[in-house]
């Protein structure tokens, strides 16, 4: 298993799905609209997984939102 | 600068690691030695070892698989072992073996992981091992929109040769 963790895969996937010009949860979107329907049962929707994962992002901690807010005034 | 070893732990503590690695290993149908190393390595936090028969293979687990285990937005202990069985079943699986026999190391990695998602009975590990392989192979170079494609046809390959 490499050493990346589940955050640092999330980051590569915005990063290579930015390349193609579009915000990456847009292009997931998008590419599942353009799918059409979902894959059958028992196939697993890999595009709405890719999404999920890429929503899911860990809350910012108090701390990094203190500090955003900050460089923000 | 990060830590360059765990921090320390009981006997006890280190045998019930011990047991809960040989636990899931066993279950997912490793074969071959088990071990628990209780410092950090340069791997993710576990490595497999092809010895010169399937009971010389080499399943260690380090530290930092268990460190992993409970962040969570890491790999699971459970994801991060079922990987692994996935590399001896690409090595020792005699038609998986076979189908695979001149892939790169880095088919290896992505192939691994669907395989361990394929023996992982947890919806969660499926999904990030799954992910994990979708991510590496849009990384390198199969378009994002047939990633889906590829992914769903390299799993139903793996598991009619399971």
């Amino acid at each position: 298993m490499g050493p990346e963790t589940l955050g640092e895969i999330r980051g590569k996937l915005r990063k290579a799905l930015s390349e193609e010009g579009q915000d990456p949860i847009e292009r997931l979107e998008q590419l599942i609209k353009e799918r059409g329907s979902p894959p059958p049962e028992g196939k697993f929707d890999v595009l709405n997984s890719l999404k999920r994962f890429l929503e899911s992002e860990p809350r910012t901690t108090s701390k990094k939102r203190k500090k955003r807010t900050a460089a923000k005034k | 600068m990060a830590s360059t070893s765990p921090l320390a732990i009981s006997n006890e503590e280190a045998r019930q690691r011990f047991l809960s690695v040989i636990r899931l290993a066993r279950g997912m149908g490793f074969e071959g030695t088990i071990e628990y190393r209780h410092v950090y390595s340069r791997s993710g936090g576990a490595t497999y070892g092809e010895g010169s028969s399937v009971e010389q293979d080499l399943l260690t687990v380090y530290a930092r698989a268990f460190e992993r285990d409970a962040d969570p937005d890491d790999f699971s202990l459970r994801a991060i072992i079922a990987h692994e069985r996935g590399h001896q079943l690409l090595a020792r699986h005699p038609k998986i073996s076979k189908a695979v026999a001149s892939v790169s190391p880095a088919s290896e990695e992505i192939l691994a992981s669907l395989l361990g998602a394929l023996i992982c009975d947890n919806d969660r590990d499926f999904s990030t091992l799954v992910i994990k392989a979708a991510v590496e192979l849009v990384e390198y170079g199969v378009l994002a929109a047939s990633v889906e494609r590829q992914v769903q046809n390299l799993l139903e390959r793996l598991e009619a040769l399971l």
